[in-house]
């Protein structure tokens, strides 16, 4: 006969990967770059020579932060942002000259930003994050 | 560049094995009718990726981290599912011929067979498709990037989907039965690697606790090399697992690997009487 209908399965991946990113886009609590920072953007640089980030402690005040993370050096690196061993966000994909910014809601407490790519942490690079 | 270059390529190897596999597979049991239903998935896969990487960017930035690494555990999670239903069905049919022919054996597709096919090329793409999307749009953008990153970030892409083209060459020629063999035991590596991912991605999404390192070889093979990236790419290497991560990997390795090797005797020629 003629040519077949496409699968129905793939019809659901479409509408489930649709209706996740619709669901995650009604609930802004932890995103949303263009309207956050009443702090102001915290800059770091990630660097390779040797393994760091800059500046290595940061005091940023409770509630919606933005980190504007820029890879300063010639590999590839992440910035994951922890409390004690949770992930609480972090960037990912940051190539060498890369700028990205994460915006993230923290509590008050003690918190460290690594970079967990290739254990770059071992090596030096992480810091020590106070929200208070 | 260098570093743009191996994060792309990573992305990309794994959805080009995997699709290359399926279409070398169904061109050697004769139906090259169906080639185009997996171009197909793959086209949409990639659609939606650039879909939904684009709306992403767009809307929120990111998604939140609870939420993105969900997604991509259940995405892994529901790939092994198809890629293991697909290794043991290709097997089934292997069985079947017996290794007599070499090529145009016009095995029946079932219409589920068909869409389990068309579904895991459709999954292998859209799993590294929407990432590698919010990968590429800053670095498209020239967000403080240069043209050598651009260039280096296209061309691991590229390199990805000629990999994936030179498994469909190499798959074609060599012979059914070395043909299941080769890419069974791949796939099957392909799988634990997902298997292994998927730990990880579920442990940051904070379901359980999963820190520390049952080795390190991050100073030997690190999986942001030019090697690691390959093997990362493939078969989900990590130079740093943890213990949970390396158990998950080896708990669907062995017993698959085992159950695999054990039918290989079905799969092969009768032995040649000399």
């Amino acid at each position: 006969m003629s040519r077949s209908v496409r699968p129905a399965l793939l019809t659901v991946l479409v509408v489930v990967a649709a209706g996740a990113v619709a669901a995650c886009g009604g609930n802004p609590a932890s995103a949303g770059p263009a309207t956050a920072a009443p702090a102001g953007v915290v800059a770091v640089e990630a660097r390779n020579d040797p393994y760091s980030f800059s500046p290595s402690t940061l005091t940023v005040p409770a509630g919606s932060v933005t980190f504007s993370v820029k890879n300063a050096g010639t590999e590839e690196h992440e910035f994951e942002i922890f409390k004690g061993e949770t992930v609480v966000d972090e960037i990912e994909g940051l190539v060498p000259g890369l700028t990205k910014e994460l915006t993230v809601t923290l509590e008050a407490g003690s918190y460290t930003y690594v970079c967990k790519l290739n254990g770059h942490d071992q090596l030096g690079m992480k810091g020590t994050l106070t929200v208070q | 560049m260098l570093a743009t270059f191996f994060l792309m390529l990573r992305e990309g190897l794994e959805a080009a094995l995997i699709v290359g596999i399926i279409a070398a597979y169904l061109v050697k049991i004769g139906r090259r009718d169906a080639l185009p239903k997996i171009a197909t998935g793959v086209v949409a896969a990639v659609g939606l990726s650039i879909g939904l990487g684009l709306l992403i960017t767009l809307t929120i930035e990111k998604l939140p981290l609870v939420l993105q690494e969900t997604l991509e555990g259940l995405a892994a999670v529901l790939a092994v599912g198809v890629l293991t239903w697909m290794l043991f069905w290709m097997r089934r049919q292997g069985r079947a011929i017996k290794g007599e022919l070499e090529h145009g054996v016009d095995v029946a597709l079932t219409k589920n067979s068909t869409r389990a096919l068309v579904a895991l090329a459709f999954l292998a793409v859209i799993r590294e498709g929407v990432e590698t999307v919010l990968f590429l749009i800053p670095i498209l953008s020239f967000n403080g990037t240069g043209i050598d990153v651009v260039f280096g970030g296209v061309l691991g892409l590229v390199i990805a989907v000629a990999a994936g083209w030179a498994i469909f060459a190499a798959g074609v020629r060599i012979n059914l039965r070395r043909f299941f063999t080769v890419t069974g035991t791949i796939l099957i590596f392909v799988a634990a690697g997902l298997v292994a991912f998927a730990v990880a991605e579920f442990g940051e999404a904070g379901f359980f606790s999963n820190t520390g390192a049952a080795f390190d070889l991050n100073r030997v093979l690190p999986d942001n090399g030019a090697l690691g990236s390959v093997l990362r790419g493939l078969f989900g290497y990590r130079s740093a697992p943890t213990p949970l991560e390396l158990i998950a990997y080896l708990a669907y390795l062995i017993p698959v690997l085992f159950l695999f090797v054990i039918d290989r005797p079905l799969l092969r020629k009768p032995a040649v009487a000399a």
